[in-house]
């Protein structure tokens, strides 16, 4: 607290409450701690706190892992707290303020670099896997996995619930519509002559239906469309937004002629494609087992389906991908232990299993070969994997992202043109990344 | 001023005095301090100077979602205090049928938030509940929550269905205050029913309304969780009240000296109309 | 009991109905056996006490609702008690530092506690309150709300009556006790009931001010019904279904004392 001079009465008093914070700091920095902890001499021990989102089928998971690995470490607690996902950034954003963070969390790889430029996570060391190098970690997993998890060439994750977005259409619809349903388009021009064919007269029915008001689904979205055409949405190097080019606007126009944003649902667009209401959705993996959940009659393979990303004709394809990771905090007070509990949960059969108890995908090198990786989409998860783009690494992802969705949404809802909307986000990013 | 009262009042108002020191008084001087910093969260808050407050004046999204508070807090308020002041006068009489039906106007204003939005999320889809009542009284479907011109209206109709039952049980509280005599008067049932209502009742019940004006403006210009549960503000920012722009700065884009000074020019202007309230009203109160 | 003119009772009914057809769809929704159908119009199936059932066995929500009527009870407690003596203060005392609680409370209601929350954690961490019931409870302790409500029912308090009571040497306290609390009572109820339902629907500081499952609130239960890709309808409703259960019951329990407040404010003079 003393560090900061104190220029008049009112900082004083603001620093009074506030400077709790800092003496925190120094005081956890100090390591008061007399637990055990882990290292790679005395093996792992002592209390492992774990926060991540809550998910029915993964709390249920998660908590029995936990059960097998206390049993075989008995010197380890692995303490879970499941959060509300719409209140896990909250949460994580006001723990780390006061220097008490958890020692493990899972969260969206997109909100990783924030935290990193922050310091508040501890960049992997090869020490905590029982590798030489970092190499020799990478190599365990699919090529891709890392991608995600890095920020400014320091790796501080590794990756669980891994997804590339690929194309899902509806069969029933499509037969309905006199198109061919083992024929899915391929191409984004053909998208949109299928999109048009699937659309009735009051739009009340769709063809392709993009998921709307959602920062991540966005990006997603948008993604293949304007890399696809070999645009981009952010210059990483020159920190510039790159709506307002022909390519960035070509994107712009044409996810705004398809669908109808007015048509809503309590489940959005998956509950509009569980329905029947729009025949195509871009989507992940976890789809399959969605859809049937949300209305029971769909079928996959039957009602629906899926197809590998359409690319634009004569170009190259490019998917969209998103990952979540599992990063220990930089005051994490028992790392090791930390790294050695996820390590230990993609060893033996742990990935076959939690595949197919939660759909969550850990891309561990070999893993489409698993048996609960047999189904199609899980396969063109995996084809889709080396041209797959996980979107900008920033501190400022979600303003920059929010930004994103400013535009599309006043381009879609027809509140801006294409060129006008896409200035405004070059605007925008100009001052969020100032 | 006696010794023995000053000695008594100051007793009384002690624990009061140091909650809101400790609680609110603090915490406003910090929002003050941080206002003028960049502050992420994290490490510590850097000195801008009037940087924020520069920011908040040139920003489109600023003005635009002062608008939609705007709008939102008179079409919020308004409403809510006629619907309920309307609706408590017959109601504030004792009698079982009528506390049964105090109890079942109450119903909503007891249900959780989180539970209640979700509830409107799915009466606002296409094709629910909403629609069908459209249909029925001729208007056709609408878009409710997927179009910008009706969200901010949805809303509405949500928070006032939400909060109206606290407003009938202050001003069932106010009424009940009043000597049973007066209260007899302003509450008659008859042909008299209208006039009584603006000469007798709608007078006596002037602090009711002080407090029901203040408490009512001041909370819908807060308010940001309805907006940010049922629409996440959309569809383009349509419901992005200025609260939840500033929630938004602070725990999603961290922001917090940015949030701070929005804060702050929120305190402002609260401050003035909440002091104009009492200055109106202060000639019956000493 | 007849309840005025027809039309006046007809109007009222109406309104209530109104009011009530947003419940109606909810009780259709947490009866629902899955999420197929959610226009949320017609019954198709009717789970709801399999729902209700899989809710409370699941072992974390019943911890919930406790905490959570804990928590709301001595809130709304601790800030009647503070509000209505800080409020009577107000209205009916002279005393140095009264301004100032004016001011204070002016502030308290002026002021986003989005931007208080932050200070408040870090004081709360300082003196190593996060994680403990206190912690919950503290920061709410008192309401700008409740002194405000109170003082605008005092100041209908006859001076006269007090000056009364003065001159036959009653003590400041006694009063307060004897004379105030019984005539504020319905400003009293009131407060009680509107801090208990601000805690029953608070979600955020809950969440940020304790990292221990044990100490979570409703709210946290019903927002952990949404997964990465939508809601569980059916549960969620149902949940929420039975959260309106507590609050109300204390309504109507409190509705009785509401009408005795009545009669005590005309009886004394």
């Amino acid at each position: 607290m003393s560090a900061i001079p104190r220029r008049d009465l009112l900082r004083g008093a603001a620093l009074l409450t506030l400077g709790g914070a800092v003496s925190q700091l120094t005081l956890t920095g100090c390591g008061s701690d007399d637990q055990p902890v882990g290292s790679s001499k005395a093996g792992p021990q002592g209390q492992v706190v774990v926060w991540m989102h809550e998910e029915p089928a993964n709390t249920k998971y998660f908590n029995a892992k936990i059960a097998e690995y206390q049993k075989k470490y008995p010197k380890v607690t692995i303490k879970p707290l499941y959060v509300p996902i719409a209140n896990l950034d909250t949460k994580l954003s006001t723990a780390f303020t006061t220097g008490a963070p958890p020692d493990l969390i899972k969260v969206g790889a997109w909100t990783l670099a924030e935290r990193a430029s922050k310091g508040q996570l501890a960049p992997l060391a090869p020490a905590d896997f029982g590798v030489g190098s970092l190499d020799q970690l990478k190599s365990r997993f699919e090529a891709n996995a890392f991608a995600a998890l890095t920020y400014e060439n320091q790796i501080y994750g590794t990756p669980i619930d891994f997804n590339s977005v690929h194309l899902w259409y509806r069969r029933d619809r499509f037969e309905q519509a006199g198109l061919d349903p083992d024929k899915p388009p391929t191409t984004w021009e053909q998208i949109a002559e299928f999109s048009q064919k699937l659309t009735n007269a009051d739009a009340s029915k769709v063809g392709l239906q993009w998921q709307l008001a959602d920062n991540i689904w966005a990006m997603l979205n948008f993604i293949p469309l304007i890399h696809g055409l070999g645009g981009q949405i952010i210059d990483e190097s020159s920190r510039r937004g790159m709506l307002n080019t022909p390519e960035g606007i070509k994107a712009l126009e044409y996810y705004g002629s398809l669908g109808n944003p007015k048509l809503s649902d309590p489940v959005g667009a998956f509950g509009l494609f569980a329905k029947g209401t729009s025949a195509m959705l871009m989507s992940g993996r976890f789809t399959s087992s969605l859809i049937p959940a949300i209305n029971p009659e769909a079928k996959l393979g039957k009602t629906f389906d899926s197809a590998i990303v359409p690319s634009w004709e004569g170009k190259e394809k490019v998917a969209a991908g998103y990952s979540w990771g599992w990063m220990v905090a930089k005051k994490a007070k028992n790392p090791f232990t930390a790294w050695h509990f996820i390590n230990w949960l993609t060893e033996g059969d742990n990935v076959d299993q939690q595949l197919s108890a939660t759909g969550l995908v850990t891309p561990t090198a070999g893993w489409q070969k698993l048996a609960s990786a047999s189904d199609k989409a899980s396969q063109q998860l995996e084809e889709q994997i080396p041209y797959t783009d996980f979107g900008p690494v920033l501190p400022q992802w979600t303003e920059t992202i929010k930004a994103l969705l400013d535009s599309l949404e006043s381009v879609i809802h027809k509140k801006q043109d294409a060129k006008t909307a896409a200035t405004a986000f070059d605007d925008a990013v100009g001052r969020i990344l100032k | 001023m006696s010794t023995v009262e000053a000695r008594a009042g100051a007793g009384l108002a002690a624990p009061a005095i140091v909650y809101f020191v400790l609680f609110w008084a603090l915490p406003a001087l910090a929002a003050l301090y941080l206002s003028f910093t960049s502050y992420d969260l994290s490490g510590t808050p850097q000195w801008v100077g009037l940087d924020n407050y520069r920011q908040m004046v040139t920003s489109d999204e600023f003005w635009s979602s002062a608008w939609v508070t705007l709008l939102y807090t008179v079409f919020a308020v308004g409403p809510t205090i006629v619907i309920a002041l309307v609706v408590a006068v017959p109601l504030a009489k004792p009698g079982r049928f009528r506390a049964w039906l105090r109890g079942l106007i109450f119903i909503p204003a007891v249900m959780p938030l989180v539970g209640a939005t979700v509830l409107w999320q799915v009466i606002y889809s296409t094709g629910g509940l909403a629609d069908t009542i459209a249909q029925a009284a001729g208007v056709g479907a609408r878009p409710w929550l997927t179009d910008s011109d009706y969200a901010i209206w949805a809303l509405l109709v949500m928070v006032i269905w939400k909060y109206v039952g606290l407003y009938v049980i202050i001003f069932v509280a106010g009424l009940q205050a009043l000597p049973a005599n007066v209260f007899e008067a302003a509450a008659i049932d008859g042909a008299r029913t209208l006039r009584t209502f603006f000469l007798v009742t709608v007078p006596l019940l002037r602090r009711t309304f002080t407090f029901v004006i203040v408490v009512a403006v001041t909370g819908a210009m807060q308010s940001f969780v309805p907006a940010y549960l049922l629409t996440k503000g959309g569809p383009v920012n349509a419901t992005q009240v200025l609260p939840l722009y500033l929630y938004n700065n602070a725990f999603s884009y961290s922001r917090f000296g940015y949030a701070s000074a929005i804060a702050i020019v929120l305190l402002v202007v609260l401050l003035i109309f909440a002091f104009t309230q009492f200055t109106l009203v202060r000639s019956d109160e000493e | 009991m007849r309840i005025g003119r027809p039309l006046t009772a007809v109007a009222l009914i109406g309104f209530v109905a109104l009011m009530l057809l947003p419940l109606y769809s909810m009780i259709v929704l947490a009866s629902a056996p899955d999420d197929g159908d959610l226009s949320g119009l017609g019954f198709h199936g009717f789970a709801l006490f399999d729902n209700i059932g899989q809710i409370m066995t699941d072992g974390r929500f019943p911890r919930y609702l406790m905490n959570s009527v804990l928590i709301a009870s001595a809130v709304s407690v601790l800030d009647v008690a503070i509000s209505a003596a800080a409020g009577y203060a107000l209205a009916r005392l002279r005393f140095p530092g009264r301004a100032a609680l004016l001011n204070l409370v002016v502030i308290a209601l002026s002021l986003t506690p989005a931007v208080v929350m932050i200070p408040v954690f870090v004081m709360l961490s300082e003196i190593g309150w996060l994680n403990s019931y206190q912690g919950l409870i503290a920061p709410f302790a008192a309401s700008a709300l409740g002194v405000f409500l109170v003082r605008q029912f005092a100041l209908g308090i006859p001076v006269q009556m007090l000056h009364a009571a003065r001159v036959d040497g009653a003590s400041e306290l006694r009063i307060f006790l004897r004379i105030a609390v019984p005539l504020l009572r319905p400003a009293l109820l009131t407060v009680l009931l509107l801090q208990f339902l601000a805690q029953w629907d608070n979600l955020i500081w809950p969440l940020i001010a304790a990292s221990e499952q044990e100490l979570w609130t409703l709210p946290l239960a019903l927002s952990s019904f949404e997964g990465e890709h939508g809601i569980v309808y059916h549960l969620q409703t149902a949940a929420a279904l039975i959260s309106i259960l507590p609050p109300l019951v204390l309504f109507s329990f409190l509705q009785r004392y509401y009408v005795s407040g009545l009669t005590l404010g005309g009886v004394k003079r």
